[in-house]
């Protein structure tokens, strides 16, 4: 990861981005080319790794474990949703600068961009627990999650005591541009690929529950919601120009950076400008505009891959052999 | 070189502020003979002091206390805790004094300064020594649950005497502390929401005393007392003595910290004019 | 354990809050914003004063009605962290700090991650606006302690617009002034009415500017700006929660308005400042 870049290189890239030909012979709105696997780490509950053409790697895990649930002492929210936590982290490996606390503002920087776009659920919190207080768990359950996606209330075991935390774990094992688009797709992949064990509940009267983890295998849920989870786009504007898929060196000249998140409907589920520079504010209608279209291409893209994955997957067990996957890091 | 007053006047001449930052003492000693100090106050004035209660509503009680040019915000959060076991019947007083740099160039980001340390555990030790507050008041129910008064006092402009400023202001937002009324259920103490507060749904602390402070340094071998130092006379003088007395002029507290001796009639001289200035502090608080 | 703190209980809660069943509480979906007062494009009136604390370069405080912010700015001054080698451009540091009870939940003093993401935040968003091409090896520190926040938008946008004031008090050399705005989406319609005609997406929200706490709670999302008027730049944006564009880019000419207004107060409490100091010196 360069942090610096002489003039003659900027001004070559941005005379390239303004012809419409980058460095590496890609137009303004092409992709680098992107490997995904899923199921890669035997230990989590879904996993997969992202790695784009040119660099980046990144790793990321589900882990479901069960958790007490959160409540708002003020309103009383939360008693019925499970929770996501995300955590970002890069490793020293990828870059120089990563090396002691070098990584702190990014790691943090990311981890919160993808808390408030993933867990971030306070739509209509009211109206959710006056609907669960009257019995009509119907309107609950249908309640439209927030930007995440997610079902945080299918994640609920025990209302008021249990629920499953879903702990989305992205490692950066290689830089090499555009960190939050390889973040946002490997996320969407591990959570298609995440398996949950059902559990049963058992009720005991006077308000004592109980409840198993039934060990199956085979007879595990999805997580609910997961095809309406948002990816983002980054956008660089490099002069008057704007461009997706930045490499380090084209970060570098990057005056601001927009991350689109979009979901499948195409709505917008996230917006952040990064970086040091402004935008014109009809510039900054016509990116988003611009983000909104390529998510929705990349989204279906993405998901005809990992189903091509899931699908591949399931044949070989049904033929009976393993699925495993080995050495994945050395291929 | 016993004539140097009669000496001519040297060739050049300095304006008064350049004087003052090459030799910052001796501009102010050159005042201070002169029985005032540069900010135009006499060697006994302290500076205009305003009080504000309730100026945060998200604390249950709070207060803003200027003195000069030192602003300082105190908030009184309360929350519920398990009691301590050997007191299993007392809540908890927690003061604590926030120097962040926003006030002041001369406190940096990161844990408290040393002068943070030393006023909040001064506060702490005024609060609980001169038993400003019963902390039975404090009790949910014996055992389980007591409230645990969260006092901190943020700085938002320093400008010296932050000790004088952040107790007046501490007292304050505990006399403006307003909590809603407990009830205790099976490990779980709620309140209830609703309504606004008055003497029926919730409860004032009753204080036993009001502590206010004055403090003084002590300037230069001369030992001139000087009244409420601001930051630059902080800086230039070594000793610093503070009084604080209650209502009825008793001593809760009495320090002298830094270098510099003094006098017992020096001592005396401070607490009797402590007693007046808090007397007119008190007067100030009521008025609102 | 913290031992530069007088200690407390180590574990301490808010009481649950118990609200009779009779309580009304303010909904969306009436006719009124919750101050019963206000237009949804109408902000808060804004209460902004330059040079509050003396010992700062420049200092602004800002007050919408509960939201209440203090803003120091110290420098330019050399960079005290060595090792980082010869920089050209001087270094913008903002930090955030939320008093412990600034908040309807008692905050820690230890900085949290929120606190240093909206660092970041207003960082960026002043960044643009500063000629730090002017002051290489020299640091600009901003201190904003947030002394009440009454929402979250309206929080950061008024660490910003307070920010850039006192930037401009400490004499900094700026391109413009940044004014921040925020604007949540609510929908006015409750959520179980609107099940049974296809979902909620069909009906657009309401962009209600400069929401308070208790409007946040029903907001389906929500948008921050910083604007630059006279250089018409937004130097940056942070939406979050679910929205269709149209209602984005609705909401960002919205907040551009509601911004040139912010300017217009930020440009009086300047003016006032410089009156005030001529006076004084007279």
């Amino acid at each position: 990861m360069p942090s610096l870049i002489s003039p003659a290189e900027r001004d070559y890239i941005l005379k390239g981005v303004e012809c419409n030909i980058r460095a590496d012979g890609r137009q303004r709105p092409d992709y680098r080319e992107v490997i995904l696997e899923t199921g890669v780490v035997s230990q989590t509950s879904g996993s997969a790794r992202v790695r784009i053409a040119g660099g980046t790697d990144v790793l990321v895990s589900v882990k479901a474990e069960i958790g007490p649930v959160q409540v708002d002492p003020e309103t009383g929210d939360g008693a019925d949703k499970g929770q996501i936590i995300c955590s970002v982290e890069c490793a020293p490996s990828a870059s120089q600068q990563f090396e002691g606390r070098g990584a702190d503002d990014l790691n943090n920087e990311i981890t919160q961009m993808m808390s408030r776009i993933l867990c971030n659920n306070t739509t209509s919190s009211y109206t959710s627990t006056a609907a669960s207080t009257t019995g009509s768990s119907t309107t609950a359950s249908r309640q439209s999650s927030g930007p995440g996606g997610i079902n945080l209330q299918k994640l609920c075991i025990i209302p008021g005591q249990q629920c499953w935390i879903l702990y989305i774990d992205a490692l950066i094992l290689d830089y090499g541009g555009n960190l939050m688009d390889a973040i946002f797709m490997g996320t969407r992949a591990a959570i298609f690929d995440t398996r949950i064990p059902k559990t049963e509940v058992q009720d005991l009267g006077d308000g004592q529950f109980e409840f198993e983890v039934l060990d199956d295998a085979e007879d595990t849920d999805p997580v609910e919601g997961r095809e309406d989870m948002p990816i983002c786009i980054t956008l660089n504007k490099i002069g008057a120009c704007h461009i997706v898929d930045a490499s380090p060196l084209e970060e570098l000249c990057t005056e601001a950076r927009l991350v689109v998140a979009v979901n499948r409907s195409g709505q917008l589920c996230g917006l952040q400008k990064g970086q040091e520079g402004g935008i014109e504010p009809s510039l900054l209608l016509e990116m988003i505009q611009f983000g909104k279209t390529m998510g929705q291409t990349l989204i279906k893209q993405l998901d005809t891959k990992i189903k091509a994955e899931a699908d591949a997957d399931l044949a070989k067990r049904q033929r009976g052999e393993p699925v495993h996957k080995l050495g994945f890091f050395a291929q | 070189m016993t004539s140097t007053s009669a000496a001519p006047s040297p060739a050049f001449t300095f304006s008064a502020s350049t004087f003052q930052k090459l030799h910052p003492a001796e501009y102010f000693r050159k005042f201070i003979s002169q029985g005032v100090r540069p900010d135009g106050r006499l060697l006994t004035g302290f500076r205009p002091t305003t009080v504000h209660y309730g100026v945060i509503s998200t604390a249950n009680g709070s207060a803003m206390v200027r003195v000069g040019g030192t602003t300082v915000v105190c908030g009184v959060k309360a929350e519920v805790a398990e009691p301590r076991l050997d007191s299993p019947d007392q809540g908890y007083l927690v003061p604590n004094v926030d120097l962040s740099p926003i006030c002041s160039s001369a406190f940096r980001p990161g844990p408290p300064s040393e002068q943070a340390q030393v006023t909040s555990d001064a506060i702490d030790r005024v609060l609980k020594e001169s038993k400003v507050l019963d902390l039975k008041d404090l009790c949910i129910e014996e055992g389980k649950a007591v409230w645990s008064l969260w006092i901190d006092v943020v700085c938002v402009s320093y400008d010296g005497n932050i000790y004088d400023a952040a107790l007046a202001s501490v007292m304050a937002a505990l006399a403006n502390v307003r909590i809603r009324k407990p009830t205790y259920d099976e490990g779980i103490v709620k309140v209830s929401g609703a309504q606004e507060l008055d003497d029926d749904n919730s409860f004032k602390l009753n204080l036993n005393r009001t502590p206010l402070s004055a403090s003084f340094v002590l300037f230069d071998t001369s030992l001139e007392l000087l009244a409420d130092p601001n930051f630059a006379e902080e800086s230039i003088c070594e000793g610093q003595i503070s009084v604080t007395v209650d209502e009825e002029g008793q001593i809760c507290a009495l320090s002298k910290v830094g270098g510099g001796s003094s006098s017992p009639s020096i001592l005396k001289e401070c607490v009797d004019r402590a007693k007046e200035r808090s007397k007119d502090l008190r007067a100030l608080m009521q008025q609102q | 354990m913290d031992r530069k703190r007088v200690p407390g209980p180590e574990l301490s809660v808010a009481p649950l809050v118990e609200y009779p069943v009779d309580h009304k509480r303010w909904t969306p979906y009436g006719e009124t914003r919750h101050d019963a007062k206000r237009q949804p494009e109408d902000m808060r009136p804004i209460y902004l004063k330059t040079g509050l604390i003396n010992q700062a370069n420049g200092s602004a405080y800002i007050e919408l009605e509960k939201t209440k912010l203090a803003c120091g700015v110290y420098g330019p001054r050399p960079i005290k962290r060595t090792g980082q080698g010869f920089s050209g451009k001087g270094v913008l540091n903002c930090e955030i700090k939320f008093a412990t009870f600034s908040c309807a939940k008692r905050r820690s003093n230890m900085r949290d991650p929120q606190e240093k993401e909206l660092s970041l935040i207003v960082t960026q968003a002043l960044t643009p606006a500063v000629r730090l091409e002017l002051l290489p090896k020299s640091a600009i520190d901003v201190y904003i302690t947030v002394l009440e926040s009454d929402g979250w938008g309206s929080c950061l946008s008024a660490a910003i617009t307070c920010a850039s004031a006192a930037l401009a008090h400490a004499g900094i050399e700026m391109l413009d002034l940044v004014a921040g705005c925020s604007a949540s989406y609510i929908s006015n319609v409750p959520e179980s009415s609107s099940s049974s005609t296809s979902g909620s997406s069909s009906i657009p929200p309401q962009i209600y500017m400069d929401a308070d706490l208790e409007e946040e709670k029903y907001e389906q999302g929500a948008i921050v700006l910083a604007y630059m008027p006279s250089l018409n730049e937004v130097t940056h944006v942070l939406q979050s929660g679910k929205a269709e564009s149209t209602t984005i880019s609705q909401s960002v000419e919205h907040c551009v308005e509601a911004c040139n207004k912010i300017y217009a107060v930020m440009h009086h409490a300047l003016l006032e400042s410089i009156n005030e100091s001529k006076n004084n010196s007279l």
